[in-house]
């Protein structure tokens, strides 16, 4: 008998854990982290109204909390603060209950919007996991608390896998247009002129651009990149400049098992290996001349593609950040 | 050249919202694990109800279907432990029916053999009602006279149930209470321990029905993955008031084949309709066969694991929680 058998002991407690997001479609990352959850623990899910940002709500939310009466309480990336969920029920929510966690996770997204919130919620929660090391030191120094912890984007794949279909388009960029990132829409309007063939998903309507197709999310997401040469994987200036930082989109690509070409953020190197796992680029001519590299180097791609796929299977998935999280606050 | 794919390519209009009002409990997990396979086309809302709730007249009713009412989902998904009324009211069920949100209820065996009249009265409060044998299809339509309960079998959580790369280590495997209701399969695990040497029991009460020589407790969820990849023979007992369901299976036989292990099942009527006999399974007909069964495959450790390795394989292709839940929104029309 191996030490599985022989040290087993059947499991007398069942964690139960509750995520609480808003719900988005567009964003859909945000909740599939919870489901990872399930595994080990009795999940409760309560995806929250994505237009209520007033306090109607509320009540109504913290007393369903306290009926499910969770051991962990997760709050998403999407969380913004005191009008959700009160301060007030978070204190009171681990007050005197020391089997009671809360965890929360933070997306650079709401970088400049959202920073004094997290800044609030750091003394409220067991751990704050931030995806890049910049808002890492950034909270740490704000704060002068310890329980700031870095974990990069994960993938959920049991929504974004390979599906078997030929390459058919040599470009695709999956994502919206607008707002901070008009150094991505830039980017995006320069390659359609430079290449034909380059397919581009999200609203970008008012762009004249030559291949645009609308919104494309979960296994539409993987149709169309498994159909893709190359998955453009470009990040505005701003987040660019992030340490580590690795958006969502970067990961689902890898994981429908098409070549992944990114915007390099500093630090990068520590995630992945380029040209085994990726590649990326710095500027906008060596984004052009690495596209017309891959383009030529079919086979050297794929398998560039494979690794990536594999690497992000043993390393990135939304099982192993729960599993992590679980571990972390002594669940597990 | 682009394909029909492409070609055809329409953008996702609307997002779906699907909520699922389950029980919790470490024992129903599992029913819990197939809801969770809408998501990869839903934003899935999920309240696990308290079992045990400590005040059982006064369940906190109001307050659940408050939260699904914010959720303002476009299915709510009543699993196999939704206790009827008391639990989501008819009344709020009725007013999801008003505004045309579907309503869909999942129908378990166990709960008609114990008489659990909420399944009756369920058919004209919602859309489908799905069971796990034709045989309670039949039965249910004749005792309300509704058209809307369909056949779909159980499908495997291939997130939780799945193969573990481990030595066989042991000869039999069972894992599942000892509840009084299955007097008869508790009779059979018993006889097959005095039978073999190497038979494992994993679940409760085994300790109220006598000594097992290998009894260690529960094993759900990943657990349950860890002891079948260690079997060589999982075995999947239906009681004989199941038994005679037709194409009637217990979740255990696919989650066990999930796992890549060699089941032998109970046979139940027109089971080689969704398995092919020494293909993907063996099953037996009588205690004796069962016995006889167990002595050939243990003999032949090639076949019996060719076997395993092809159920494997016909499970994740045709009976996965995520083909199941694939299949209710495309019967209530949320997706194509």
């Amino acid at each position: 008998m191996d030490k599985f058998m022989r040290e087993y002991k059947p499991k007398t407690v069942e964690p139960r854990v509750m995520f609480l997001s808003r719900w988005y479609y567009i964003w859909p990352a945000d909740q599939e982290f919870a489901y990872a959850y399930h595994e080990w623990a009795t999940t409760a899910i309560l995806p929250f109204p994505e237009e209520v940002r007033g306090v109607e709500f509320r009540d109504a939310y913290e007393e369903i909390i306290s009926l499910f009466n969770p051991h962990l309480l997760h709050l998403g990336p999407t969380y913004y603060g005191d009008k959700w969920i009160s301060y007030d029920f978070l204190r009171r929510f681990r007050e005197h209950k020391p089997y009671r966690k809360v965890v929360a996770t933070f997306s650079e997204t709401y970088l400049k919007g959202m920073m004094h919130t997290f800044v609030d919620l750091v003394p409220m929660v067991d751990i704050l996991y931030v995806r890049n090391m910049s808002v890492l030191k950034e909270l740490q120094e704000l704060t002068g608390q310890s329980n700031v912890k870095f974990m990069p984007e994960g993938v959920d794949i049991q929504v974004y896998h390979p599906v078997v279909a030929d390459k058919q388009i040599d470009l695709l960029f999956l994502g919206h247009a607008g707002g901070h990132k008009a150094t991505r829409d830039e980017v995006i309007v320069k390659l359609d002129k430079e290449f034909d063939d380059l397919w581009v998903g999200g609203d970008w309507q008012t762009f004249g651009l030559r291949h645009s197709f609308g919104g494309a999310y979960k296994a539409n997401f993987c149709e169309w990149n498994s159909r893709a040469r190359i998955g453009l994987c470009l990040i505005p200036t701003p987040h660019a400049n992030l340490e580590m930082y690795c958006p969502y989109r970067v990961k689902n690509t890898m994981a429908t098992r098409t070549f992944a070409l990114v915007t390099y953020t500093p630090g990068l190197e520590n995630l992945f290996t380029r040209k085994v796992h990726l590649d990326w680029y710095e500027s906008y001519e060596e984004l052009v001349e690495l596209i017309h590299y891959w383009l030529k180097h079919n086979e050297e791609r794929e398998q560039v593609a494979q690794q990536g796929y594999e690497y992000v299977l043993e390393n990135f998935t939304l099982r192993q950040q729960a599993a992590q999280i679980l571990r972390d606050v002594g669940l597990m | 050249m682009l394909d029909t794919y492409l070609s055809n390519y329409v953008p996702d209009q609307k997002e779906i919202r699907v909520f699922c009002a389950g029980r919790w409990s470490r024992l129903w997990t599992y029913s819990q694990s197939r809801s969770f396979a809408y998501h990869p086309w839903a934003v899935v809302g999920m309240l696990p109800f308290p079992v045990g709730w400590k005040d059982e007249n006064n369940p906190p009713r109001e307050a659940y279907e408050n939260a699904i009412r914010q959720f303002r989902p476009h299915l709510l998904h009543l699993p196999t432990t939704y206790s009827g009324d008391a639990h989501i009211s008819y009344e709020f069920i009725r007013e999801l029916g008003s505004r045309s949100i579907k309503v869909i209820a999942r129908h378990n065996e166990t709960y008609l053999t114990h008489g659990m009249k909420h399944f009756t009265e369920l058919p004209p409060l919602v859309n489908i009602l799905y069971t796990l044998s034709p045989t309670h299809v039949r039965t249910l339509k004749e005792f309300t006279g509704c058209t809307n309960i369909r056949f779909l079998s159980t499908g495997a959580d291939t997130t939780v149930y799945f193969p573990i790369d481990v030595e066989k280590q042991i000869d039999l495997l069972y894992l599942g209470h000892a509840a009084g209701a299955s007097k008869s399969r508790n009779d059979l695990i018993f006889r097959v321990d005095q039978e073999f040497d190497d038979l494992w029991v994993g679940g409760s009460w085994w300790d109220k029905w006598g000594n097992l020589r290998h009894w260690f407790g529960g094993a759900f969820q990943l657990d349950f993955s860890e002891w079948n990849s260690r079997a060589k023979i999982g075995l999947c007992l239906i009681p004989d008031h199941h038994a005679v369901l037709e194409m009637y299976y217990a979740c255990r036989l696919v989650n066990t084949m999930a796992t890549r292990t060699f089941a032998l099942t109970t046979y139940t009527p027109r089971l080689e309709e969704l398995f092919t006999r020494k293909e993907h399974l063996d099953w037996y007909t009588t205690p004796d066969e069962l016995i006889d069964l167990i002595h050939y495959w243990l003999k032949h450790d090639d076949e019996r694991e060719q076997v395993a390795r092809q159920g494997y394989q016909h499970v994740l292709k045709n009976f996965t929680a995520r083909q199941r839940t694939r299949r209710i929104l495309k019967d209530v029309g949320l997706i194509r």
